[in-house]
């Protein structure tokens, strides 16, 4: 054999080891993150359990929070259906053996706090009062799942809408606009429902009064605001005292004036409910009522 | 009607008056008279008109008779039951009319038909005095009676919780306050409307009735020797009760102590007369409510407190002393 038959060999040979060397360490590596991706995810709170719907796969999902299954609150529900659910108990919780457990910082109290005792880490997720925060909170929980390429998708999704929302208002109309809900609890400055008025063009009466924070407006002085749109929070249910509320006679007075036929927006509460992906699909519809 | 009775009810009524028109100008929205008749003329209605008709007056309005109703039927249950620590709310009526309304409001029933609200108020109410009555017997003693309005009180009071837990609504829970203290916060003009005729049915049952009360004050067995059938008389004050108190509380809540505060405040004034002590306190009952509401929206305007806390803390230490006075009469 010749030295140039025998250096092809030898290339050949060490070519060979490489490429098997690379298909092992790419098979090694994909087989890693598969076992390094949480498959008992359990989450706390009703906006975590919408993230972690939306990002990984429901063989994935342990269990959610009740809520999660209930379609006036979540824009999830029929996801969610299939999936166990639970009442923020920590028998139940600890029941599923999660891997990974999910929550808002502010809603998981005494359950957080006894889980941790026993043992378990929470990753708690602050709740965006931002719209950039929502992308914040959103790539954070794709990498917590291992799945950084759908939140990439979902964000770019939600900013799509956001925009075409945006372009879709006319810029003139920066009218007042009050955000008004069950018992009378309107949207703070602070608020993100807010940032995403501001985002749109529109003015949130809360800026105007002084409102930083989320609170009850009497109805007389929400009307003595006169604000040009009010955006009124939709259930599908009335059997409260809270939701009948929105139905009092003066408020129907008020949108029976001339001036302000028309001037009711009626927000499905579940968009926006949870300051997450929904509040793109909040932003198509005020566009298309403000439109 | 004597002199001394016409003046009472002449100041009673001015009272009311200058009360009603007070809790009229009570509110977030200061309201300019001028601007209220301009708008009241013309055919659009303005901030000021919404805010007055819609807001306010149905306010007063509930809050004037609801009063009325509650001093009414405490003087009426005090004359019955020959007790002074008897009232709608000492007795459980309240709490049980306000659990007849949260089944009727909470489980959709309401939704059916605008007067099914007050039917399940005035069904509960009229089964807590049943019960009261078979709890303590007819011939019971003040205290039996009393323990057996505090039991019933707990029951209904534990009833509406494991209502309000079960209702297909997470905002249920946090309104059982609204309904075990009471208040006169957003209600509506059409509510007014809806229990106004059960007001005034069960107010004219018991004055029909009332003579029976007069009677009654001397025992039951005078009453019965003056030709009274004290058993269906009774029935029919009973039934006028339920119908005022199951009425106000769908609309208001429970609110406690009315009842048991004003009939002796006034008591003195018509010298324990149980059929004068009736419409004395009616109007008595009026002027301490609007009081009570008027306070409550001065206290605290942007989160207001449950009218109850109002009534509770007057109502609470006079207990205590009635409660001391008929010890130290026993002993």
């Amino acid at each position: 054999m010749s030295s140039t038959s025998c250096h092809f060999w030898q290339k050949r040979k060490f070519a060979t080891i490489c490429g098997t060397m690379l298909l092992l360490s790419v098979f090694a590596s994909s087989l890693a993150s598969a076992i390094e991706k949480p498959q008992r995810i359990v989450s706390l709170s009703l906006c975590t359990d919408e993230l972690v719907i939306a990002l990984a796969h429901k063989e994935r999902i342990a269990a959610v929070t009740y809520l999660a299954q209930d379609d006036r609150y979540s824009r999830y529900a029929k996801e969610a259906k299939p999936l166990r659910a639970h009442h923020n108990q920590v028998e139940e919780i600890i029941g599923f053996n999660p891997d990974l457990i999910v929550g808002l910082d502010f809603e998981v109290g005494k359950t957080s706090a006894l889980l941790k005792r026993l043992g378990y880490t929470i990753h708690q997720f602050p709740s965006p009062t931002r719209l950039v925060e929502v992308d914040i909170v959103l790539k954070s929980m794709g990498q917590l799942l291992r799945e950084e390429k759908k939140a990439e998708q979902l964000s770019a999704e939600f900013h799509e809408k956001l925009s075409a929302a945006k372009r879709a208002i006319v810029p003139s109309e920066k009218a007042r606009v009050l955000v008004y809900g069950p018992n009378g609890y309107s949207a703070g400055s602070l608020s993100i429902k807010s940032d995403l008025l501001r985002f749109l063009g529109l003015r949130p009466l809360s800026d105007a009064i002084g409102q930083t924070y989320d609170g009850i407006l009497p109805i007389a002085s929400a009307l003595w605001f006169d604000p040009e749109w009010v955006i009124i929070e939709k259930e599908n249910d009335t059997h409260s005292l809270a939701h009948r509320y929105l139905q009092h006679p003066a408020l129907a007075a008020w949108f029976s004036r001339p001036e302000k036929v028309n001037r009711q927006i009626l927000m499905p509460n579940k968009l926006w409910l949870c300051a997450g992906l929904g509040l793109g699909d909040a932003a198509k519809h005020l566009a298309s009522a403000v439109r | 009607m004597s002199y001394s009775n016409s003046i009472l009810a002449c100041v009673l009524s001015l009272l009311i008056l200058v009360l009603f028109i007070v809790e009229l100008t009570v509110g977030p929205v200061p309201l300019d008279l001028l601007t209220l008749i301009n708008e009241w003329r013309s055919t659009e209605s303005g901030l000021q008109s919404i805010v007055f008709y819609e807001i306010r007056l149905p306010r007063a309005l509930i809050a004037m008779s609801v009063g009325a109703v509650l001093g009414l039927s405490g003087a009426t249950m005090q004359g019955i039951l020959r007790n002074p620590l008897a009232e709608p709310g000492v007795m459980g009526v309240s709490s049980c009319a306000a659990l007849g309304a949260v089944i009727a409001l909470y489980f959709g029933f309401a939704n059916h038909s605008w007067w099914i609200l007050s039917v399940f108020g005035v069904g509960g109410s009229l089964l807590s005095v049943v019960l009261l009555f078979a709890l303590a017997g007819r011939r019971s003693s003040q205290l039996s009676l009393v323990l057996s309005g505090v039991a019933l009180s707990a029951v209904a009071a534990s009833l509406i919780a494991i209502a309000l837990n079960f209702a297909p609504n997470p905002y249920a829970i946090s309104e059982i306050v609204y309904w075990l203290m009471g208040s006169f916060l957003n209600r509506t003009i059409d509510e007014f409307w809806l229990a106004c005729p059960l007001f005034i049915l069960g107010t004219i049952i018991i004055f029909w009735r009332s003579p029976v009360l007069s009677a009654l004050s001397f025992g039951e067995e005078t009453a019965i020797s003056l030709g009274f059938d004290v058993h269906r008389e009774k029935i029919w004050l009973i039934i006028g009760i339920a119908l005022v108190v199951g009425a106000a509380v769908s609309i208001s809540g429970a609110i406690g102590f009315v009842g048991l505060v004003v009939p002796h405040l006034m008591r003195p004034l018509v010298n324990s007369d149980p059929r004068k002590l009736l419409w004395v306190s009616a109007l008595a009952g009026a002027v301490f409510m609007l009081l009570a509401d008027i306070a409550v929206q001065l206290i605290s305007p942007s989160m207001e407190i449950k009218i109850g806390v109002i009534t509770s803390l007057v109502g609470g230490p006079f207990f205590f002393f009635l409660i001391y006075k008929l010890r130290s009469v026993t002993t």
